[in-house]
């Protein structure tokens, strides 16, 4: 079983070289490959600069990276498209170009040599605005968004991730009250992945559990294994406090870690475990500018050794390094 | 719409007919009853003591009709009532108390006139201690709402099931358990419905259970629309099951009301009953019944929301 970390939000603060770097020197596997290129603003500004938008240049990028693994004898193991994924109301121009970064984000997976693209569903982002929504809604507005990409998922072999969601009432923003989002259900979720590989004909869709947004949504995240097993390719693990998002380190914040391996062990998972604690590395090292590596490093071992207890309890074995796929 | 509060904390310290009194006062229409006071699992199911007049018929019927000389005294209604919890124990004996508290409970609702019994679904309050999905459908269609579907029918009561949080051991925050995803409250209700060959189940909305575990109750009211029997309102955090007065919390109570309103739970003969019970069971006797005005007031300002449809 295969540890990797995200690579969010610190492979754009540091650069590709001394990402790579240290994840080597740690031990890791592989990364889980951010694709976050742009927000929210920037497509309200209508602004389509980002290299997703371009083919070529979503390509080039895909070797770049392609290259540090090889020099650092790494793997992506995952990526993670960029958010929003889809703006209802907007242009279907707008939509368009979305879609086109998704397709891309496909292509630059396979590129990269990874299975599996993590991608947001669409949901409605604050609660107070919810008046005009239902889940119904929603169910159609992903089916349309995530069926835009069946071709090319057909094309290049890779499985599209959906991911469970939380969101913040705007009335409490910043006093860390939210409410579950699109696919924190785990009925919302086995019907989506299960009409979207219908619609696909084949198994082109799956999900990826993210443990922090469990605990924010008042979801144990082993209930919700038991439920959706068979959908979960990927994992996103990591802790908080039950409030914020805050993407820390296992046992920093309120999960149960070893009910945690129990699920995963229990369900039969076959996959790698993917660690997204970004949160983390601005807490230890602020300051992009500043590195101080003993510090770093140590970051990574940290989420290294996690790892390594928690294949261990998975699959009863001490943690062994496996060769590429 | 109806106004109701529940009988707890005020009929231990107070006794019935004092309780009744200070509801009464405050202008609510009706009670919810408190059954539940009981049949504690602490008191009577772990120790054996099983001398509580809730596992007695008779002792149960002279309560009841007790209560209902002193609801038309005080020109309230019994609106509702809530049953023992845990509902259900796999223990033997302890499992066929349950049940006879059960049919006592409904007994008592079909003297006094209460169309409504809240009921727990059999189910873990520990996320530590988890029961399997099939586990619960085996104990809860196959053991215990069986057991009673005679007893609803002849006292003409319907069963509310109700939404639930649990905890964990380190009481972190509240987590989702049994009924809080609108899907699985449906199944249950049907399921029900079906082996029991006519409606005798509907949901017990509980907005604060909702938001404890991060669950949308405009979405949740918009979802299980067609099963709402009952309701009990309160408030918290987000993330604790604190049982707080409307307004008092994270709650948006526009959205609940706008909820309501959208599927016609607005009519005459339908409630918004509180469960707001830790806060008067820590005031001083002079505040008692202030509190309970307040409370009063804040309902009837929901109930206006809903019937006005003032968001």
């Amino acid at each position: 079983m295969k540890i990797s970390i995200s690579s969010d939000p610190l492979l754009s603060k540091i650069g590709p070289e001394y990402f790579f770097s240290l994840a080597s020197e740690a031990g890791i596997d592989g990364v889980d490959l951010s694709l976050n290129f742009f927000d929210w603003q920037q497509i309200k500004n209508r602004d389509f600069s980002s290299i997703l938008f371009d083919y070529d240049k979503s390509i080039e990028y895909a070797e770049m990276i392609d290259e540090y693994c090889r020099k650092y004898d790494m793997e992506i193991l995952q990526t993670h498209a960029p958010f929003p994924t889809w703006y209802e109301g907007y242009p279907d121009e707008v939509n368009a170009k979305l879609t086109q970064s998704l397709i891309n984000c496909i292509h630059i997976t396979k590129a990269v040599g990874s299975k599996y693209l993590i991608v947001h569903p669409y949901f409605y982002s604050f609660s107070s605005d919810r008046q005009n929504t239902n889940p119904e809604i929603q169910h159609e507005l992903n089916m349309k968004m995530y069926g835009n990409l069946i071709p090319a998922l057909k094309e290049t072999g890779v499985i599209c991730c959906s991911e469970n969601m939380w969101l913040p009432e705007r009335r409490f923003i910043g006093k860390g009250n939210i409410y579950s989002a699109m696919c924190e259900n785990p009925y919302e979720v086995n019907k989506l992945i299960g009409d979207l590989n219908e619609l696909a004909g084949e198994e082109l869709f799956g999900f990826c559990l993210d443990t922090g947004h469990c605990l924010l949504s008042g979801y144990d995240p082993c209930k919700v294994i038991s439920l959706i097993a068979p959908t979960i390719k990927t994992f996103h693990i990591h802790d908080n406090n039950g409030i914020d998002d805050e993407h820390v380190y296992p046992y920093m914040g309120i999960t149960d870690w070893d009910r945690f391996c129990k699920a995963v062990k229990d369900m039969g998972f076959k996959g790698h475990l993917n660690f997204e604690v970004g949160g983390c590395f601005d807490r230890f090292t602020p300051d992009a500018l500043k590195r101080d590596k003993a510090m770093d490093i140590a970051s990574f071992r940290m989420i290294m050794t996690a790892g390594k207890m928690f294949v261990e309890k998975i699959t009863g074995e001490p943690y062994k390094k496996e060769g590429k796929e | 719409m109806k106004l109701s509060i529940q009988t707890k904390p005020l009929e231990p310290r107070y006794g019935l007919d004092k309780t009744l009194e200070i509801i009464s006062k405050a202008g609510f229409d009706g009670i919810d009853l408190n059954l539940d006071l009981y049949g504690k699992c602490s008191e009577t199911f772990e120790k054996g003591d099983y001398s509580s007049l809730i596992f007695d018929r008779s002792a149960s019927e002279e309560y009841a009709y007790k209560l209902k000389e002193l609801l038309e005294k005080y020109n309230l209604e019994c609106l509702q009532s809530h049953s023992i919890m845990p509902s259900y124990y796999l223990d033997e004996t302890m499992g066929r108390m349950a049940i006879e508290a059960h049919k006592n409970a409904i007994r008592i609702c079909g003297i006094v006139g209460c169309r409504y019994i809240t009921m727990h679904p059999y189910y873990s309050n520990l996320i530590e201690e988890p029961i399997s999905e099939e586990e619960e459908a085996r104990v809860n269609f196959g053991i215990l709402f069986p057991a009673l579907f005679d007893s609803l029918k002849e006292n003409n009561v319907t069963a509310c099931l109700e939404d639930l949080p649990c905890n964990s051991k380190k009481r972190t925050r509240s987590f989702r358990a049994i009924l809080t995803v609108p899907q699985k409250a449906i199944k249950y209700v049907e399921t029900l419905n079906a082996l029991a060959g006519e409606e005798l189940f509907k949901l017990c909305v509980d907005t604060g259970h909702l938001v404890c575990t991060s669950s949308i109750p405009y979405d949740y009211i918009k979802a299980v629309k067609d099963y709402i029997g009952i309701t009990h309102i309160h408030d918290n955090d987000g993330l604790h099951d604190q049982h707080l007065l409307p307004y008092t919390g994270f709650t948006n109570w526009d959205q609940v009301c706008r909820g309501f309103s959208e599927v016609g739970y607005d009519k005459d003969d339908q409630n918004l009953s509180f469960e707001v019970f830790p806060i008067p069971g820590k005031l001083p006797d002079d505040l008692v019944q202030p509190y309970y005005n307040m409370a009063n007031a804040v309902g009837r300002r929901l109930i206006d929301k809903i019937v006005n449809q003032i968001f």
